[in-house]
């Protein structure tokens, strides 16, 4: 396949050995200090910065297999062992990732000593603390799951001003006959209600669901009922029979 | 080999955001490398609909800056340079480097640096002692923006007005048709094509064609050109056709009123860069993205505004219904009392439920996106009568007149001075005679209402003066003489087609209908005095007209000189999807213009022209 772009770096350097033999041959008296310190400073600084980057893809990736683990709420396949265990995992690589954080402001704030200041070392620190806090509200989302909270569905208000049109040319009669300051609200109110209803009722029958588990499983005196049920009938049936 | 322009140009950027190195397997750049990228504020626009924050992130850029910006050093980090290769571009380049910012520079100019500039960058760096820090140089051929599939748009500002102004130089216009050029270079480089270029004659449209026609054969001479195939013969018989117009070719396009979504939406609520922001119903603007990722506004662009409600109000019943299911699934509506012998099913009818939940908040939230969107288009419809102002000017448009109360009726009614100078000039274009009465009446009427009549009298002066309004016109109006042809024709496909064309109740544009006509390879009086150029031909054959130029085409770029729209757009994907088979057909233009911008350069061409004698008296330099 072609390549649509063109590699100029050759042609570059080729102008700057021109340029270089053009101009006056000026010997350099004072060599360049290299900044030995600042340099190995530096490369500490990234290097530390790109294992925190790398400890924070792999949180996230565990706090995405902990939201499929928390989705799969089955009755008897219960993954809650592994759910703890890995919320206890990913709080320890949270910890970790903030001692590395305060570790890498000891670094910057040794370079701002040397004067090494740097706005966008700042800034870049800044985005991974970010990243930081944005994986931390993911946990705590998927925390709140624990907490489900009941909402009243509320009723909704008027149609969407487009309802009820058989054709084109009636649709736009209809359309701007309609007021149209009421029309968005209404919708609006209706999705939203639909939305808020619609994740009630499933957090709702869920609950339902383990209130009547635990009440079944701790009811003693319906086990007893049934076991005289049982022993009525065959009684009844050996009397009759025999 | 299918052109999908978007698809190539994201391609062609993740690969320069990776270094220009391959890509790996998974799409994404190794995680420990860091790279900054900086740009400036048209490449900026050329990434903005292709490129999000957290693509960005994927590719491995942690910071991103505008060049003009003052920026601290970050050391051991190599930058990424996007620029347009330009003076001021390349100094702020040599500050950076002398001033050891960054790591390494890797620069990428949006399309070729020149060699003067070239060499300026190089004398720079060596005089700042700062060669070490420059790692590569690049040309991307990238500088156009591309909006969808198949829309691109060179943003070239005003275009339309530097063509036509009375007092440009020659200079200037070679300037401009020079920037066109590279433009249109860079879509063909990224596309890797070498396209068969039709144009009509005369006009900015062959001056751009010969000029890309000079262009393209340089650089097929030489080495290591952009368009090698690699023996690969097949595609080489695949070639599309580049068909080249001026905005003057269908000046009624530009202004008239459309009804359809995606133009109501770029023209009314002033779409830009795939971005709009409306009104939200508590009072603050909303700002909404819509491009290939928003199934609905593809699916739905091209409807007409009542039946993309009507599809709207669909799409919210169908998702009510799917909620409705859920719900009952689940069963949680009727109290807390429950059957526990089906505890097996409800359970799997909730996980279920779960899951099925991510998919139903982002239907909903792209209902929400289109309802919000077409209430406030509601509203605009409403306040300013566009559908009346559509109907009226597609009428004029295909009849040719207007009853003079009617005429002057819509010009006394609703709508703001825009559209209604935009009725008047529709008006003027679809007349056949200028009928003076009636125009001096149109003009009062336009004075009543506080308009600005200059761009009205820019267009009187060039329909008497220039025909080639009338040619448009005319072949606008030829269309139902077509039609009927075809349908009184013995031919059942002809039939077919003309019912078809009936029962669409859109009339063909102009441009459509040439562009067919272009590809299909049909003799047609308009299009076979059309020039043609085979940038591969050997350059003594330019008289000879071979079969290969004038055959069948499977793929068509069009390019609009001078601004154009997405009523345009529509139009030509409409076109490229009843061919049989299907056709692709790119679209192109120097600007995306609403009705309002280009009236707007009709005033300040209409001022040109009316201050002083010396305007008055000249012709527009075409």
């Amino acid at each position: 396949m072609a390549s649509s772009y063109r590699d100029r770096t050759s042609e570059f350097r080729l102008l700057l050995e021109t340029l270089k033999k053009i101009g006056s041959p000026v010997q350099p008296e004072n060599a360049p200090s290299t900044s030995h310190g600042e340099s190995y400073s530096r490369s500490e600084f990234n290097r530390k910065a790109s294992r925190i980057g790398l400890g924070i893809h792999e949180t996230s990736q565990k706090i995405a297999r902990l939201t499929q683990l928390a989705r799969k709420s089955s009755m008897f396949n219960d993954p809650a062992v592994e759910i703890q265990e890995l919320t206890v995992l990913i709080k320890n690589e949270i910890t970790a990732l903030n001692s590395a954080l305060f570790d890498l402001q000891t670094v910057q704030n040794t370079d701002m000593a040397d004067g090494g200041y740097s706005q966008d070392t700042i800034v870049h620190s800044t985005a991974n603390i970010k990243a930081h806090e944005n994986r931390k509200q993911i946990f705590s989302k998927n925390a709140s799951r624990e907490n489900p909270l009941q909402h009243q569905p509320k009723p909704t208000t008027e149609p969407p001003p487009w309802s009820n049109s058989s054709n084109a040319s009636e649709s736009l009669h209809q359309e701007l006959a309609l007021p149209s300051n009421g029309a968005p609200v209404g919708n609006q109110l209706r999705i939203d209600d639909n939305m808020d209803e619609s994740s009630a009722n499933v957090e709702g029958a869920h609950s339902s669901l383990l209130r009547h588990l635990n009440r079944i499983s701790s009811n003693r005196w319906l086990l007893i009922k049934i076991f005289v049920i049982l022993i009525l009938f065959l009684m009844i049936f050996i009397f009759f029979v025999a | 080999m299918s052109l999908n322009l978007r698809q190539k140009q994201t391609e062609c950027i993740a690969r320069m955001l990776n270094l220009n190195q391959p890509l790996n397997a998974a799409g994404t750049a190794n995680e420990d490398v860091y790279k900054i990228l900086i740009y400036d504020k048209f490449c900026q626009n050329i990434l903005s609909p292709l490129i999000h924050v957290k693509d960005l992130r994927k590719h491995g850029v942690t910071l991103y800056f505008l060049i003009d910006k003052d920026r601290k050093p970050v050391h051991d980090v190599p930058a990424v340079y996007f620029v347009q290769p330009n003076v001021s571009n390349v100094q702020r380049i040599v500050s950076d480097a002398s001033k050891s910012l960054y790591q390494s520079l890797h620069l990428n100019f949006s399309t070729s640096i020149p060699r003067p500039l070239l060499e300026d960058l190089a004398a720079g760096t060596l005089n700042s002692d700062s060669i070490q820090r420059v790692s590569k140089v690049h040309d991307q051929y990238l500088e156009f923006v591309t909006l969808e599939d198949n829309l691109f748009s060179l943003a070239h500002k005003p275009c339309y007005v530097q063509l036509n102004d009375p007092s440009a130089g020659d200079k200037e216009i070679e300037e401009l048709v020079e920037k066109i050029v590279g433009g249109l270079f860079c879509v063909l480089a990224t596309l890797a094509v070498v396209p068969v270029i039709r144009c009509p004659r005369g006009g900015p449209a062959e001056m751009v064609a010969s000029a890309l026609d000079q262009r393209i054969r340089d650089h097929l001479l030489s080495k290591n050109n952009l368009f090698t195939e690699g023996g690969n013969f097949v595609s080489s018989f695949q070639r599309p056709v580049l068909c080249i117009f001026d905005r003057n070719f269908e000046l009624p396009v530009a202004i008239q009123h459309d009804f359809r979504y995606r133009p109501l939406v770029h023209d009314v609520l002033g779409l830009r860069l795939n971005r709009l922001s409306v009104q939200g119903e508590k009072g603050g603007m909303r700002s909404y993205e819509l491009d290939s990722a928003d199934s609905f506004w593809v699916a739905n662009g091209s409807l007409e505004f009542p039946e993309v409600a009507v599809e709207i109000e669909t799409q919210l019943n169908k998702y009510k219904k799917d909620v409705d299911e859920v719900n009952k699934r689940t069963g949680g509506t009727h109290g807390a009392e429950f059957d526990g012998t089906d505890l097996i099913g409800n359970t799997k009818h909730l996980m279920n439920a779960v899951n099925s939940l991510p998919e139903l908040t982002e239907r909903k939230q792209v209902i929400d996106k289109h309802t919000n969107i077409a209430t406030v288009l509601l509203g605009e419809i409403k306040e300013r009568s566009l559908d009346s102002y559509a109907k009226k000017e597609n009428d004029m448009m295909v009849r040719g007149g207007i009853e003079r109360g009617d005429l002057l009726g819509v010009l006394r009614g609703k709508g703001t001075k825009m559209d209604k100078l935009r009725f008047a000039i529709i008006y003027l274009i679809s007349s056949e005679t200028i009928n003076l009465s009636e125009v001096e009446a149109v003009e009062a009427a336009l004075r009543e209402s506080e308009v600005d009549t200059a761009a009205f009298q820019y267009v009187k002066k060039i329909k008497s003066l220039n025909v080639s309004l009338a040619s448009a016109n005319s072949a606008s109006r030829s269309n139902i003489v077509d039609w009927a042809e075809k349908l009184y024709g013995q031919s059942i496909s002809a039939v077919t087609a003309g019912v078809k064309n009936l029962l669409s109740n859109d009339r063909q544009l102009a441009l459509a209908r040439t562009v067919e006509a272009l590809i299909e390879g049909r003799t047609n009086p308009e299009t076979d005095v059309y020039l043609s150029f085979d940038p591969r031909a050997p350059k003594s054959g330019s008289g000879a007209s071979s079969s290969h130029l004038k055959g069948p085409f499977k793929e068509a770029i069009v390019f609009m000189i001078g601004g154009g729209n997405y009523v345009e757009y529509c139009s030509l994907q409409e076109l490229a999807q009843h061919q049989q088979p299907a056709k692709h057909i790119i679209y192109g233009t120097t600007e995306m213009l609403t009705g309002v911008d280009f009236v707007e350069q009709l005033t300040l061409l209409g001022q040109k022209m009316g201050l002083g004698n010396v305007g008055s008296s000249s012709t527009p330099a075409q």
